[in-house]
């Protein structure tokens, strides 16, 4: 540390007074003071929050940066919070205004090119966001009169911490002040700060603006901009098929968690748009995706388990239109038909029983396996590695699975599955 | 694949498949006509230039917009080539990258930031009322490199006029804009298959001008590759993996 030029948070606080005042102006910060907010503009500035948190988030616990690794805490998570505030908010209404989703996204993009660029920036957001839980525990009460919510409902984002908020934010500070490089990161630290405080009054300012409408954010704050269905029925029956579908193959969410669920949830919202195309232009856009999610470590099973469900419940839903959704299936069958293709069924009973050779490799995984090694004939997905190391790391059936399932790997592929 | 003239170092076009990004080299007509072996001619420094933007962009590194034109004069690369033959393929090339899982979203964020840097550097003459070209992207749709990169070729390469726009929501929208612009060739950009219901609805608007006010309906863009079937009738395709080709369209559309 710099005495001469007082700690990182301390100079952080000088330099930035005056971005912080400026936020502090936007009149919807004002109302929610005051207790003035209603529900809908509530909601559309904690769902613009949620983008923010989600990237951020995963950019931070993923930065091998030592400065950004130093700082940040899993417990600084806050996207469960919003998650949570905006399900008690919205009841069972999750459109909202669409202007400060957009100012959130343009402002995820320059998150994401932070993290390749100047990993410190996300620190600098990261002590904007984490410093607004302070003023957070003021603002609770007004908010919970205003929108009339109980106990925690609606607030649990404002008040993170509860009562250790004052020991939290010491703590990060702490950190702050003592992670390595502290002063060769300021610069950039700064940057990110008057940035994040920028975007923050941008969305705030913005909270009524532009049509309402259900974006596919409001459904996962990582998913970006996509079409979604936009109506509450066909949503509820786009949350029915994803449930089924992680239900089935449980693999999604023991290896991505609840990320995972999420971008279950808007794949799906996505899926449920597309019936209304011509059947080619269906199968395109479910190959793009397929080719998509098996490189990243979601194998074609998924996806044509996941089309399957869909088309089930919407059948079911939505009797009269019944045949509009067929072309999942069909989509669905095309799938099957490639992974049959690359991995046909003797060679497919080869694999299995060798991968069955360990006793603890439960059903559905099997399945998901199998999928991979054909994915990764078909088209090098190159998943195989990550999930390895995956199985190795966590183990999450136990010892042997890893073992089993590079020797089932090796079978298929006739090559050494390292 | 990208074919760039192995003499002077100019863009000749794409050739198929169009999905394979790589560099390969043929002679111009010009130089055809002055040379007579073929092979004795080199696109190395192109080859190399084009590799070197790949892998900075896979190595996470921001490309420098400054030295990227730098370096296109230094070669003695045209702006239009260097749009046409570097730029265009490496958006697509960076598009599949990300879908087999070879580059992530910040990655491609970085590059499509970096592209977007470099034409505003180059910048194009706007026309600032009547045109004759009037690009548009379909409402939705965040991706307008494609009508950037449109926009100069037509300043740089043509005697057109042209102007970007707000795609029009309403029919009185559309008046408002066709008063405005005047354009004879309406183009409009759609990303995905989503974004191409709306063309209905602007055909129709169009067709309900008076017959001298109508402009010629011309749409670009992947979703033309991706959902061609769903393009409704009564626009031009603008095929979107040879942007060369669909700038010869809009001069050979304004001609009529």
């Amino acid at each position: 540390m710099d005495g001469d030029r007082g700690s990182m948070t301390q100079r952080l606080r000088e330099a930035t007074h005056a971005a912080h005042l400026r936020l502090e102006s936007v009149p919807f910060l004002g109302a929610v003071q005051r207790g003035a907010v209603d529900d809908r503009d509530y909601l559309a500035y904690l769902h613009a929050l949620s983008i923010v948190h989600g990237v951020l988030e995963t950019l931070a616990s993923r930065c091998t940066e030592p400065f950004v690794s130093g700082v940040w805490r899993e417990s600084m998570r806050k996207l469960p919070l919003l998650e949570r505030d905006i399900e008690e908010v919205e009841r069972g209404d999750p459109g909202c205004a669409s202007a400060p989703v957009g100012h959130a996204l343009a402002f995820a993009k320059e998150l994401r090119t932070w993290s390749l660029t100047e990993p410190a920036r996300l620190v600098g957001a990261l002590y904007v966001l984490e410093g607004a839980t302070n003023g957070g525990r003021v603002l609770a009460p007004s908010v919970r009169e205003a929108l009339r919510l109980d106990g925690d409902d609606g607030v649990r984002y404002l008040t993170a911490y509860g009562d250790a908020q004052p020991e939290a934010w010491r703590a990060f500070q702490a950190r702050l002040d003592e992670a390595p490089s502290v002063q060769q990161a300021y610069p950039g630290v700064l940057l990110g700060a008057e940035h994040t405080y920028a975007a923050v009054s941008i969305i705030a300012e913005s909270v009524g603006d532009g049509p309402r409408l259900v974006h596919a954010t409001a459904l996962n704050p990582e998913a970006g901009s996509h079409r979604v269905p936009q109506d509450p029925v066909e949503l509820d029956a786009v949350r029915r098929a994803a449930k089924a579908c992680l239900e089935e193959l449980p693999y999604v969410l023991e290896r991505y968690g609840e990320r995972g669920r999420r971008f279950t949830l808007s794949d799906g919202a996505w899926l449920a748009t597309l019936p209304g195309f011509p059947a080619s232009v269906v199968y395109r856009q479910v190959d793009w995706l397929a080719r998509l999610l098996s490189a990243l470590g979601v194998p074609r099973v998924i996806l044509e388990r996941h089309l399957r469900e869909t088309q089930a419940v919407f059948a079911e839903v939505f009797p009269e239109r019944g045949a509009e959704f067929d072309v999942l299936t069909a989509a669905a069958d095309r799938l099957a038909v490639v992974a049959r293709g690359a991995l046909p069924e003797e060679r497919r009973q080869e694999a299995l029983q060798v991968l069955r050779s360990a006793a603890n490799v439960p059903g559905h995984f099997e399945d998901v396996w199998l999928s991979m090694l054909a994915d990764e004939i078909t088209d090098a997905a190159g998943a195989l590695d990550a999930t390895l190391s995956w199985l190795d790391a966590e183990e999450p059936w136990g010892e042997g699975v890893a073992q089993a399932c590079r020797r089932s790997g090796a079978v298929v592929l006739g090559r050494r599955v390292p | 694949m990208i074919q760039w003239c192995a003499y002077c170092q100019s863009f000749l076009g794409q050739l198929a498949p169009f999905d394979d990004f790589s560099v390969t080299h043929g002679m111009c007509a010009d130089c055809a006509s002055r040379f007579e072996e073929f092979d004795s001619g080199t696109i190395a420094p192109v080859t190399a230039f084009y590799g070197e933007l790949f892998s900075q962009v896979g190595l996470g590194r921001q490309i420098d917009p400054w030295a990227f034109l730098k370096e296109v004069d230094r070669l003695g690369l045209s702006r239009a080539d260097a749009y046409l033959g570097i730029l265009h393929p490496l958006l697509w090339r960076v598009g599949r990258e990300f879908q087999e899982g070879r580059l992530t979203v910040a990655e491609e964020h970085l590059f499509t930031e970096a592209v977007q840097s470099i034409l505003r550097i180059i910048g194009f003459n706007e026309a600032r009322e009547a045109c004759d070209v009037l690009l548009v992207v379909a409402p939705g749709n965040d991706h307008t490199i494609g009508v950037e990169i449109m926009l100069r070729l037509i300043d740089e390469q043509t005697d057109l006029t042209a102007a970007r726009g707000l795609a029009p929501r309403t029919p009185d929208d559309l008046k408002a804009l066709v008063a405005r612009h005047q354009p004879r060739i309406l183009g409009i950009s759609a990303a995905l298959p989503e974004h191409l219901p709306y063309l209905q609805s602007l055909r129709d608007w169009v067709d309900d001008l008076p017959g001298a006010q109508r402009p010629h309906m011309v749409v670009g863009g992947p979703a033309v590759v991706t959902a061609s079937e769903a393009i409704p009738a009564g626009f031009q395709v603008c095929e979107p993996y040879d942007v060369g080709h669909g700038l010869g369209q809009l001069v050979s559309l304004a001609a009529h």
